[in-house]
């Protein structure tokens, strides 16, 4: 082998690398589809739901006509709409302040829309999805600019992968903060009366 | 001049082209692995924690509040004579001390009692209760202090009333996956706590 062969070998392995290096990851290639919920009352739509965030608020306490939910922390309890448009099924959702990633809460199971609705297409529900947070998290920069997101069940958030998100941005310093919330366990919207 | 074979101009390279050579087909064979640096050593030596105490973790914050025996599960309520069990409640307080979103479900790796005849991993055996308000399997979301009731089911007799039931405690350390994108954790024993079991 001359040493203008052993040269091209090397630069083509070098290539090879750099093309790996170059080429995008699997984190990046399966990364879902962002959508902005620009504000409250605005039904925004992926391909699997729309969602309308109707309000926002900070709790000591949570309670359902069932169960009391005290904390160690705080609550946040975010109320919406949600319609499936093209199958039957639920809602998945997910929160994050800055790269600080948080679970909605199961702790009032079937209360949440989250758990206790699974609607059929073009049918609406409202109710709440509920996170616990530490009190600390209300002190963090990113506060301001909160994100909680929400996916069909089946899509990014439920474990699956390239489908829709939407994200609606939050100021958690801004929001009412009350002793106790009572909230709704999910039920079915009449037509006449949806948001957005 | 005659022209040299592969094999002759192999046979004249430095050894030191041949070290080289050797060293980067194990760098790159390493790489894909995860590097050189996949193995941290760590102290055997395990650290007795009292129940004031915590042990800080790369991922959790543990402390071992109490123990004690009991015929009444705090989420189900009082066992059925008929089924010959009885349980082990751990109280314990953890905090996630990560930016992710963790599960109690996970705990069994890092808090286990250890007692003979019986495996505190095996299926069913443990349920995770919130003190709150009995709630099961909760969340653990970053920052978030969570009083928790490890509930083991047992066979009656295996601990006695009065007696010192030991609990390890695990650390874990963070890798990246070898099977998937992310992260995955490696626990690992760092501590014990002995706690005095009554009935209640």
């Amino acid at each position: 082998m001359s040493a203008r062969g052993i040269v091209v070998a090397a630069a083509c392995v070098a290539a090879a690398f750099g093309l790996t290096l170059a080429a995008p990851g699997d984190e990046v290639i399966q990364a879902p589809f962002v959508r902005t919920i620009p504000a409250l009352d605005q039904q925004t739509a992926t391909r699997e739901i729309t969602v309308t965030v109707t309000d926002a608020r900070l709790a000591d306490r949570v309670q359902t006509p069932e169960w009391t939910g005290a904390t160690n922390g705080v609550w946040l309890v975010v109320d919406l709409e949600f319609t499936r448009r093209i199958s039957r099924g639920g809602l998945s959702g997910a929160f994050r302040i800055g790269d600080t990633h948080y679970r909605l809460s199961e702790r009032a199971d079937l209360a949440t829309l989250d758990n206790g609705a699974s609607g059929q297409p073009d049918l609406p529900w409202a109710g709440s999805v509920l996170v616990e947070l530490p009190l600390s998290a209300l002190e963090d920069p990113g506060a301001t600019h909160a994100v909680i997101s929400f996916a069909g069940t089946s899509g990014p958030l439920g474990g699956g992968d390239l489908d829709g998100v939407l994200e609606y941005t939050l100021d958690l310093t801004s929001l009412d903060h009350e002793p106790s919330i009572t909230i709704a366990e999910p039920a079915r919207v009449p037509p006449a009366q949806v948001v957005g | 001049m005659a022209r040299l074979t592969l094999r002759q101009r192999l046979t004249r390279l430095h050894p030191l082209v041949w070290v080289v050579a050797v060293a980067a087909a194990g760098a790159l064979l390493a790489w894909p692995l995860g590097g050189w640096d996949t193995v941290t050593l760590v102290s055997r030596t395990l650290t007795p924690y009292a129940s004031n105490q915590v042990l800080h973790g790369h991922r959790f914050d543990i402390r071992v509040d109490d123990a004690w025996l009991s015929n009444v599960h705090p989420a189900y309520g009082p066992a059925d004579p008929e089924d010959g069990i009885e349980y082990l409640v751990v109280a314990t307080t953890v905090t996630n001390v990560t930016h992710d979103v963790a599960s109690s479900a996970e705990l069994d790796e890092y808090i286990a009692p250890v007692v003979p005849g019986f495996d505190p991993h095996a299926f069913g055996v443990l349920d995770y209760v919130l003190a709150l308000d009995d709630s099961t399997l909760p969340e653990l979301n970053p920052g978030l202090p969570r009083d928790l009731l490890l509930v083991y089911t047992l066979t009656p007799g295996l601990v006695t009333e009065g007696a010192d039931v030991r609990v390890e405690l695990s650390d874990a350390l963070q890798r990246e996956s070898f099977l998937s994108y992310g992260t995955v954790w490696d626990p690992f024993p760092v501590g014990y706590a002995i706690r005095n079991v009554d009935r209640r």
